[in-house]
């Protein structure tokens, strides 16, 4: 007979074991054939490579984001895949729904952490954090579609693109050194989380560097459905420039409260704070339309950049029904980095994720095919950070993505001398 | 001085918008003792009706109104019917979790059906119209809030007054079996109050999403901030909604409006917390809310 002793001794053996084999499968190094070392998601037989994929699916950011990232990203590697992929290696993908949560993002890193080799696009700046702990452990490269500057801390993973902080620097350099405006009167409209914190931080940068007259610093929730007091307060400090670290559905109202009120500064939105859907509101049009944009990248459509031909080629064959979208462009973009890795790793002989790392360590420059300024890496945070230019546009309904470049890519003084 | 006196009318133009979503919610605890967690979502799917009705079906914004009026009502009245109405007796743990579920649902339907991008909100109004007084400024959009609410109020108060299906509700919710031996029909009290209260929240939405311009699948979480306000006034008072709607706008905007003012550690998004702190404060004096009805049990 069984006895209770005998049953609990087995299930703490079994139980003392299972990290043990968790372990080997997380960490294993994987086979090795024709001088090729291999780790998790890489098959040398069917010679194909799987990278993960954590974005929302569904949910309200699935949508307008996560969708056409993750299409962004598909439809590159599908071009890899359809021209004899990367040395005869076809790349494909797990996708997990994480619904922007970071709950659920750490639970869909879990379950595919032992079959992929890295993960091709996380997106969210607090899912992403929710995994940065475990990505380390695991030794596990991620391309994070966010553009949080707190990431460039974080040795595993790889930002594409100007950080929020140095966008807001890069704003008030125009304002000052290409416009010529000397200590304008300026403030700021964030929402109150790790995003609005990050545009925040930009901004005190931007006041000290550049002698700006802060005259107003303004937070408001999330949540928030009513502006007047913020608005109230922007109109009162008499502020000539504000910078709104929002997203679109505050960036109407407060627009449109600022205008009831009789206060019509120079806006400048943070890249995310703009949408071209805004356009579609008929009472917003003409007020957005004084707006300006502070982003980077190839318009939409702008063949005169050598990636974009390739790139609508690619969303017309494998994505027809794609809008014309920045965040597809993004995913597209920030693939070329994980092609590089990949492409590296392999001249290397070394398709284990300590050689995607130390081929991420060493690829010093990334070019993107001009739908993002080339980026650089290193091995510190300040290396970390690939770009650190932007470009000031002007909201035109006109064009395919509703805004029009009136700055060059540039590089301000403050964006150049900021530490991570 | 215009600045606060600008501060007080969005504060009761707003509290006016948690009065009318927080109505949505004591009419339904009132009859049936059931907090409707899927209120929100109504209030996100009339508003969308709305302005697809207006921006796309090209219709009148006077007749766009009432069809998405008749939609959240329509849902309202199945959800009683097909699901609540097999739910009495059972413990209210399990009927709220329900509405949790009805909230998923509705949200779910929004983003398939509209997809989840920002969408231009319905509005009747230009975004200047209105007039100035003393140099503020009196919107049309928050006129007409205030306007709607005052109205609705002296009509629910004549409705629970004067009319009998009126007094048919106020005593189901004293004692429902009370009701029953008089011959009031409770299920039809029940789906009087699902149908008003749908109705009155999708009203709210409609008046907000004015001011907003554009609006969102994430639109219905309005209806949390008016939850704050529902406590406060008393769960099964209407006047307390009302009463409660106003206070929670009031220092909600007047905290916005002053909080830079203060220290940054004590300043930085004070607005969001001030009308929770305002809760506690008046549960800890009056565990009811300000006019909630106290319960009493003979033991």
């Amino acid at each position: 007979m069984v006895t209770k002793r005998f049953l609990f001794t087995c299930i703490l053996i079994l139980l003392a074991g299972l990290p043990i084999l968790a372990g080997c499968a997380g960490s294993s190094t994987g086979s090795t054939t024709g001088g090729l070392k291999a780790g998790p998601g890489v098959d040398l037989n069917k010679k194909t490579i799987t990278l993960g994929i954590l974005s929302p699916y569904s949910g309200p950011v699935a949508g307008p984001v996560g969708i056409p990232i993750a299409n962004g990203v598909k439809a590159f590697f599908y071009h890899v895949n359809d021209h004899g992929g990367i040395n005869g290696f076809k790349v494909q993908f797990i996708e997990q729904d994480t619904q922007y949560s970071p709950q659920l993002e750490v639970q869909k890193y879990n379950q595919i952490r032992n079959q992929v080799l890295m993960i091709a696009d996380s997106l969210g700046t607090q899912p992403t954090f929710a995994i940065k702990d475990l990505a380390a452990a695991d030794h596990m490269l991620v391309s994070a579609a966010t553009l949080s500057s707190a990431l460039a801390r974080e040795k595993y993973l790889i930002l594409v693109g100007t950080p929020y902080r140095l966008q807001v620097e890069n704003a008030f350099d125009y304002i000052v050194n290409k416009l010529g405006v000397k200590n304008p009167d300026t403030a700021i409209i964030y929402q109150n989380d790790d995003y609005g914190q990050d545009g925040l931080t930009g901004y005190r940068e931007a006041v000290s560097v550049y002698h700006l007259h802060d005259v107003a610093q303004v937070s408001f929730a999330v949540n928030d459905t009513d502006f007047t007091a913020q608005v109230a307060q922007l109109k009162a400090s008499g502020a000539k420039y504000v910078f709104m670290t929002t997203l679109p559905t505050a960036t109407a109202t407060i627009i449109a409260t600022a205008y009831k009120l009789g206060y019509n500064p120079q806006w400048i939105l943070q890249s995310p704070a703009f949408s071209i859907q805004l356009l579609a509101v008929p009472a917003l049009k003409p007020l957005i339309s004084r707006a300006w944009v502070v982003s980077q990248g190839a318009a939409w459509g702008d063949t005169s950049v050598p990636g974009m031909k390739q790139m609508l080629e690619d969303q017309a064959k494998y994505f027809p029904k794609q809008q014309p979208d920045g965040y597809f462009e993004f995913g597209y973009a920030e693939s070329y980095v994980t092609y590089a890795i990949l492409k590296k790793a392999m001249e290397n002989g070394d398709l284990t994720r300590d050689g995607l790392f130390r081929a991420f360590e060493s690829l010093q420059s990334v070019d993107m095919g001009g739908l993002l300024p080339p980026a650089h890496y290193g091995s510190t945070p300040d290396q970390r950070v690939p770009t650190r230019d932007s470009v000031i546009y002007q909201v035109d309904a006109t064009q395919p993505a509703g805004v029009k470049p009136i700055s060059p890519d540039f590089t301000g003084v403050a964006a150049s001398q900021s530490h991570f | 001085m215009a600045y606060f006196l600008q501060l007080v009318f969005a504060g009761i133009a707003q509290g006016c918008i948690y009065a009318l979503i927080g109505l949505g919610f004591s009419i339904i605890f009132k009859a049936s003792q059931v907090i409707n967690f899927a209120q929100g979502e109504l209030l996100l799917v009339g508003t969308y009706i709305v302005a697809s009705a207006v921006l796309n079906w090209h219709l009148p914004f006077l007749l766009a109104l009432p069809l998405g009026l008749l939609v959240t009502v329509v849902i309202g009245l199945l959800f009683e019917r097909l699901v609540l109405r097999r739910m009495i007796g059972r413990p209210p743990f399990t009927i709220l979790m329900i509405t949790i579920g009805l909230d998923i649902i509705l949200r779910t339907l929004v983003i398939v059906g509209w997809g989840s991008r920002t969408i231009p909100a319905a509005t009747p109004f230009s975004v200047t119209s209105g007039f100035n007084v003393a140099g503020v400024h009196l919107g049309s959009s928050d006129l007409w809030t205030i306007a709607v609410t005052v109205v609705l109020c002296a009509a629910l108060y004549y409705f629970f007054r004067h009319t009998r299906y009126g007094l048919a509700m106020r005593a189901t919710a004293l004692d429902q079996e009370a009701a029953l031996a008089i011959g009031i029909d409770v299920r039809t009290v029940y789906a009087l109050a699902w149908g008003l209260a749908a109705a009155i929240t999708t009203l709210g939405g409609v008046l907000l999403a004015i001011d907003s311009l554009a609006i969102d699948p994430n639109f219905g979480n309005a209806a949390l901030v008016a939850f704050p306000a529902i406590i406060l006034g008393g769960l099964d008072s209407i006047s307390g909604a009302v009463v409660g709607g106003v206070i929670i706008g009031l220092t909600s905007v007047l905290t916005a409006g002053y909080e830079s003012r203060l220290p940054a550690v004590i300043g930085t998004g004070l607005h969001e917390v001030t009308p929770y702190l305002l809760m506690i404060l008046i549960l800890l004096i009056r565990p009811y809310g300000l006019f909630g009805s106290r319960k009493v049990e003979r033991v």
